[in-house]
């Protein structure tokens, strides 16, 4: 939308000059009815003898005042409501109840009672729909300026001794201009929409030319659909609003649609080495400069590696490389198992969790919130006896099973989680972070487990943690990440 | 929560009623000065004044002009159309399966269509897959019932006349057996239908959308793809439902404004539903059958209302478990 000046600018230049310049009044009746469209009459002339240029041209005008009027009115009445409301919380209720009540029900059901009694004035349209049309905005600003005002630094300004006038005019119009834009855009195209629609059904104002008003003018004659008429009578203002309406909503979603680079095929030669081996691994995030350069590391059955590392070094990333679910355009370098490439398509379902599991760093996260743990066993492919046997391994019950993520204590989905990364004896066992979130106790007690359970199974272990104390107590190799981008 | 929607849904239904009652007493000179003022209403007779203070009672006392007219309103009596010369609720019930229908049908399928493209452009959505797909929703999400039908009505009726233009089936058909008598009718409603869809599927779409790639970025979808399942079943058991749960109330909403967005369609197409029987009871000034209809609409989208309400904690196991309302 780098264009979207350019093309406002020259739609009012070319309307400027067609209104002024054109030779025909709306509002002349002197020419013959359902006239083609011709030199004289650029799109004919419709069933009274009007030219429908010129009551394009009037439609044109009275169809945006419209939506400037009621965009402006609606825009200014969420604004002030909303901060009134949402900074100094006064009548708060009043008017955050009045926008819940007028939201419950559809505008336009509300607009056609009261048109219905007072008739559909021009007027009276506008009014009605500025004064129908803020509740959403209202609570979204309101919410908006409420969590503004318990910033930082809008409470240093206040203690500062700067007044509510002075902290709303300096500091909240930057936070608030694209919310107020949006609203502006979106109730504009609603307002030319509402009208539209409402002419189009022949409850609009009888005197007033509009887009709609001219739909419904064409339309309500039926014979227009067997002479041809509707081609210059129906399409110009039905391409109007559409291209109008349309127009907008990619000015409003327009960034959401740009293009980003495809990602990147990649071809690898995994060398025949056995273990879980990271190979020449450069993580640099798709940008140019790289987190940490050429990383190679491998884990054997059997033992246990550890990886520290302050935050942001990359640790997290470069075991998510190796497990192959990192996209591969962040990275340059391969992960391998065993002599398999473990970004290939095909290695996730046939290697994970059976060959190679991930233990993920929180276990309440890591668990779908509104399936039973069950299910989150089952899709796997386990039994009910597998299933049993891991959580007994972990001394739980199989009932636990039964439950929610949100009915189970930290430690029960801690000690879950390890029963699901070892329910296939995997030869191959990731961990991240997986004691960071826990207390001393329950640390202590899951890392006895994970050890237990690899050299039960003569797992390779592959630990990522900024815990010292753990890597070195538990570890048959540390290697150690700086921010310098080495490793040792 | 539950109490304050509750208190404003019976806030909103009091209001309407009681905006029936004063509008058309507020004006000066009563209802009929209106019509009489108006250059495009209808030129009355006698008898028709005559019906029409009638019906207001307005030479009685305000007190029992409210009494009268909450009676009416209890007892679901709403007098007698001007137009059809018939009990209101007897016109009702003869237009209201048609709409019924449409809705209906219209609503079950963009649903359907919404939550499959929703999930399915959400996913993609990572890899800008669904440019395609999303930039035409987007185009006809900005788009009206009416232009939509307008659009759909200039192509398949007078360009390429495939579907008939009104009506809801043709009179006097020729073999009317039953099976086409029955074609005839599903003849009649596939633009109608088809028009509803079409406006109603972009926004379902966009906030299904919306919403699945924020579930996509989440924690325990990361870790089900560590889990190597497969792409439908990931979409089917673990993103389907999150992503549905927080859109739901607003669907259900949507779902209200297609009601109201029948009124445009039907008056398009001349269709015999209620929403044209709204249209044209504005239109000649038919204020029974006006006010039993506002009375229907506004009754629908509250019970749609309560009903979203009444679903919602069944879905989520967060809400059922902890929160037994």
């Amino acid at each position: 939308m780098k264009h979207k000046k350019y093309i406002v600018g020259s739609f009012i230049l070319f309307y400027s000059v067609l209104y002024f310049s054109y030779p025909y009044a709306a509002s002349s009746y002197q020419f013959e009815s359902y006239l083609a469209p011709s030199r004289m009459h650029w799109l004919g002339t419709n069933s009274v003898g009007q030219d429908v240029v010129a009551l394009l041209i009037e439609g044109t005008k009275w169809s945006l005042i419209v939506g400037f009027v009621v965009a402006t009115a609606s825009t200014l009445l969420s604004v002030v409501l909303g901060v009134w409301s949402g900074y100094f919380r006064k009548w708060d209720s009043l008017w955050n109840g009045l926008a819940n009540v007028l939201l419950v029900l559809p505008n336009l059901l509300i607009i056609l009672l009261v048109i219905a009694f007072t008739g559909g004035q021009y007027t009276m349209l506008l009014v009605l729909m500025s004064v129908l049309s803020w509740p959403a905005y209202m609570r979204i600003i309101r919410a908006q300026v409420m969590s503004l005002k318990e910033r930082e630094f809008i409470q240093i300004s206040r203690q500062l001794g700067n007044s509510h006038l002075y902290i709303l005019t300096r500091h909240f119009p930057a936070h608030l201009k694209s919310l107020v834009q949006t609203k502006w855009i979106m109730t504009f195209r609603y307002a030319i929409l509402t009208e539209a629609g409402l002419a189009f059904l022949g409850l609009g104002d009888p005197v007033k030319v509009t887009w709609g008003k001219l739909l419904h003018d064409g339309f309500s004659n039926p014979t227009i659909f067997l002479n041809g008429s509707w081609t210059w009578l129906v399409l110009p203002p039905v391409l109007l609003l559409a291209i109008v309406t349309v127009y907008i909503s990619f000015i409003i979603e327009g960034k959401n649609v740009k293009r980003t680079k495809s990602s990147l095929r990649k071809e690898v030669h995994c060398t025949k080495e056995a273990g879980l081996r990271g190979e020449q691994i450069t993580l640099h995030y798709g940008v140019s400069k790289p987190i940490f350069e050429n990383v190679s590391l491998d884990v054997q059955r059997g033992e246990i590696v550890s990886i520290t590392g302050p935050s942001g070094s990359g640790k997290t990333s470069l075991a998510r490389a190796m497990y192959g679910i990192l996209p591969v355009a962040y990275y340059e370098g391969h992960g391998q198992m065993d002599g398999e490439w473990t970004s290939h398509p095909k290695f996730a379902s046939a290697h994970y969790f059976k060959t190679i599991a991930f233990m993920y760093q929180d276990a309440r996260a890591a668990f779908n919130p509104l399936l039973p743990l069950r299910q989150q066993f089952e899709e796997l492919g386990v039994t009910q006896d597998e299933m049993n046997e891991a959580l007994k391994e972990v001394q739980l019950y199989e009932t636990i099973a039964n439950r929610y993520p949100h009915e189970c204590s930290g430690g029960m989905l801690s000690r879950v989680l390890v029963a699901l990364t070892f329910v296939w004896r995997p030869h191959y066992v990731i961990c991240d972070e997986v004691t960071s979130a826990l207390d001393p106790i329950l640390k202590k007690e899951i890392i006895f487990l994970l050890q237990k359970k690899a050299k039960q199974l003569n797992c390779g272990v592959l630990m990522i943690t900024h815990d010292h104390d753990v890597a070195h107590a538990i570890s048959d190799r540390t290697l150690q990440m700086t921010k310098e981008n080495r490793d040792d | 929560m539950k109490h304050v929607r509750l208190r404003s849904y019976v806030v909103v239904f009091l209001a309407l009623i009681l905006l029936n009652f004063a509008l058309p007493r507020m004006m000066p000179g009563g209802p009929i000065d209106f019509i009489e003022g108006q250059d495009s209403g209808p030129t009355l007779t006698k008898e028709q004044k005559e019906s029409i203070l009638a019906y207001y009672a307005l030479d009685e006392s305000p007190v029992t002009q409210w009494v009268r007219y909450m009676k009416g309103v209890v007892t679901l009596d709403f007098g007698t159309s001007f137009q059809y010369r018939q009990d209101v609720g007897a016109v009702i019930r003869e237009h209201l399966p048609y709409t019924l229908s449409l809705v209906g049908v219209a609503t079950l399928i963009s649903i359907i269509i919404s939550i499959v493209f929703g999930l399915y452009s959400g996913y993609q959505a990572v890899h800008k897959g669904d440019r395609v797909l999303f930039g035409t929703m987007l185009v006809f999400s900005a788009l009206p019932e009416f232009l939509v039908g307008m659009f759909l009505l200039i192509t398949y009726s007078v360009m390429l006349p495939i579907f008939p233009m009104s009506g809801a089936a043709t009179p006097f058909l020729e073999n009317a057996s039953l099976l086409n008598m029955m074609l005839d009718r599903i003849q009649h409603a596939v633009l109608p239908i088809t028009t509803l869809i079409l406006a109603t599927v972009p926004s379902l779409y966009l906030l299904m959308r919306n919403e699945t790639v924020r579930i996509m970025q989440a924690p325990f979808i990361e870790f089900a793809q560590m889990k190597g399942i497969h792409t439908r079943t990931l979409l089917r058991k673990h993103v389907f439902k999150n992503a549905l749960l927080p859109v739901f109330t607003m669907m259900m909403l949507r779902v209200g404004l297609t009601f109201t967005g029948a009124i445009f369609v039907e008056t398009l197409f001349s269709y015999p539903g209620i929403g044209k029987l709204l249209r044209d009871a504005i239109v000649s000034r038919d204020y029974p059958l006006m006010h039993g209809l506002f009375f229907l609409f506004t009754s629908i989208i509250l019970m749609i209302n309560l009903l979203t309400d009444w679903i919602y904690p069944k879905l989520d196991p967060r809400i059922r478990k902890e929160d037994p309302m």
